[in-house]
């Protein structure tokens, strides 16, 4: 079908609790999400990157445009039918909170992974069968469903939470600073869950991250946001390309690719835009061995 | 962060000048006479104070509603279900149970009243800053001393609960949006099942709470914290001070002349 994916049409928000004047957090903001793809969105604290995600998620209607989710509105409602619809198609999209383990509050494990697919309304068999799928991608060991959620540890909870959201396995997956507050191989575990699910279950994710190594590695596409407004949607390689870019919105060139940009003005002759480390590294043995 | 419950509002009235001690000291009287008068009289009076209090004090009338807002519910409640719990003149029935406009009248009345004394206390937080309103809390609180309790450690507790509460309603919102994610409507389904999906915001919400309570105390105790930094020099009354204190017993002695004469 044509309209797979999601799109978003001139999204305006505005936080209207605040004191005298409404805060504007997003300005007029256009963007396609393609089905399969996985998009970094960076940008400094609060650029309006956790906003954008909420609107997105069905979560906080925004005060002007549209969010279409395969097709359907999923804010525009004007009858019993559309709203069914929008309903439905929001249960397409997971959102993973930032500290997303503040979230549980089951007496053990399993009860809160199971909460999201039991309350809609699957049969008994296939919540159990997708609790078991859930607890095995995130890498949760079986004799932990028993376990009371709020003694286990921080990286443990942050992945029974990702679990809680993975079970009733939405196609569209939104993450809020997944990484941040974990140790470095927790970090990694949560970039490699999420490359996974991208390839074995063919998800659309989108993450947000003050990490540019972790955009490079993972992410086809990237978001920059500054001030509220989208300033670039473009692949990663584009964006770290554009030095002028970097700087209006305040973000640095993954690390290799500085350091590779260093060797390059000591006179070393090497080409210096790698994504990864990995590719660095060829870089450099190529450029050795001459 | 953006949130208020009446958060401090930067200006030079005299509202803002006036010792927050005073201030404080005043609230009470005022508040008493609000709930222990006639409504006849006091809610004409009350909304004229708080008009005024608002006009002298350049407090936004949006910042004022918007003090409101953490107790709507109970606002609400109480007038959407005083009428079914009194006995007088029917207005309508519903299964048997039916409303009455005596009911509804007194639903009314203890709503205004409490709107009216939040309003009241929201002029406190809304003009002082919240370290002069913790101070002069110590310092109305120095009787404690008498029994044994710290009013400093006191009066920080009181003033570190509403440094709070912003904070508190951003995680509730935040709490409530991870649980929509999960597919949770809270507007939804039978009473039972709406206490049961209560529980997914309250048991978070409380977690999140006493930890706080206790990172707060660890990060007070690695900065050395102890009752005697930051003494601050005394202050003496001013004339603001006199005017306040003038002009709020004037407002009650025409509260209790009304009580008493108008009939
Ligand atoms: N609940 C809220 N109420 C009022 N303003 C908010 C709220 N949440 C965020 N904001 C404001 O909206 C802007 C964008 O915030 P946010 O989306 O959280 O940014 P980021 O996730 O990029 O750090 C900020 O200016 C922030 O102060
Ligand atoms: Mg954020």
């Amino acid at each position: 079908m044509k309209d797979m994916g999601i799109e978003i049409k001139n999204v305006d928000f505005f936080y209207d609790d605040n004191l005298i004047t409404p805060h504007q957090s997003l300005f007029d903001i256009n963007l396609s999400i393609k089905e399969g793809e996985i998009i970094g969105i960076a940008g400094k604290t609060g650029s309006g990157k956790s906003t954008l995600a909420e609107v997105i998620a069905g979560l906080s209607r925004p005060s002007r445009g549209q969010v279409t989710v395969d097709g359907v509105d999923i804010y525009g409602v004007r009858n019993r039918e559309e709203s069914r619809l929008a309903r439905e198609a929001k249960r397409k999209i997971g959102m993973v909170f930032q500290y997303a383990e503040y979230q549980l509050f089951e007496e053990t494990v399993e009860r809160d992974i199971a909460f999201a697919p039991k309350e809609m309304m699957f049969s008994k068999k296939t919540v159990e069968e997708r609790v078991n799928r859930a607890m095995e991608l995130v890498g949760l060991n079986k004799n932990m469903k028993n376990r009371p959620p709020y003694n286990l540890s921080g990286g443990e909870k942050r992945r029974v939470a990702i679990a809680g959201i993975l079970a009733f396995s939405p196609k569209y997956l939104i993450l809020d600073e997944p990484m941040v507050g974990l140790d470095a191989k927790g970090q990694r575990d949560i970039l490699n869950l999420m490359l996974k699910l991208n390839r074995e279950e063919n998800s659309t994710i989108l993450f947000i991250s003050h990490s540019m190594e972790n955009i490079a590695e993972i992410a086809h596409k990237m978001i920059v946001m500054k001030d509220g407004r989208l300033i670039v949607a473009d692949s990663v390689y584009n964006v770290f390309s554009d030095k002028e870019l970097l700087k209006t919105a305040g973000l640095k060139r993954p690390k290799i690719w500085e350091f590779l940009d260093r060797l390059k003005s000591c006179g070393i002759d090497i080409e210096s835009d790698a994504l990864s480390e990995e590719e660095g590294v060829n870089r450099i043995v190529s450029a050795v061995n001459g | 962060m953006n949130i208020t419950l009446g958060q401090y509002i930067d200006g030079n009235s005299v509202l803002h000048r006036t010792d927050p001690k005073i201030k404080l000291m005043l609230i009470v009287p005022l508040v008493f006479s609000l709930f222990i008068f006639d409504y006849k009289v006091t809610f004409p009076t009350y909304t004229a104070l708080i008009l005024f209090l608002a006009r002298i004090s350049k407090i936004p009338f949006k910042s004022l509603i918007i003090s409101l807002k953490p107790v709507w519910w109970i606002l609400a409640f109480t007038l959407l279900l005083n009428p079914f719990f009194h006995e007088g003149e029917i207005l309508f029935s519903i299964f048997k149970i039916s409303a009455t406009k005596e009911g509804a009248v007194t639903g009314f009345v203890m709503a205004y009243r409490f709107a009216l004394f939040i309003l009241l206390s929201s002029f406190l937080t809304l003009t002082t800053k919240t370290v002069a309103l913790t101070d002069a809390v110590e310092d109305i609180l120095k009787p404690l001393k008498l029994v044994n309790i710290s009013p400093h450690y006191a009066a920080m507790t009181i003033s570190l609960a509403f440094r709070f509460v912003p904070t508190t309603i951003h995680e509730y919102e935040q709490i409530v949006k991870a649980q929509k994610s999960r597919g949770i409507y809270f507007d939804e389904g039978g009473i039972f099942r709406r206490i049961k999906n209560m529980g997914a915001i309250v048991f978070p919400l409380m977690l999140l709470t006493f930890q706080r309570a206790e990172d707060l105390s660890f990060a007070l105790e690695a900065r050395c914290y102890n009752e005697n930094r930051g003494k601050r020099k005394q202050s003496r009354m001013n004339g603001n001070d006199y005017l306040a204190i003038a002009f709020i017993t004037v407002f009650i002695i025409c509260n209790i002349f009304l009580q008493f004469y108008s009939h």
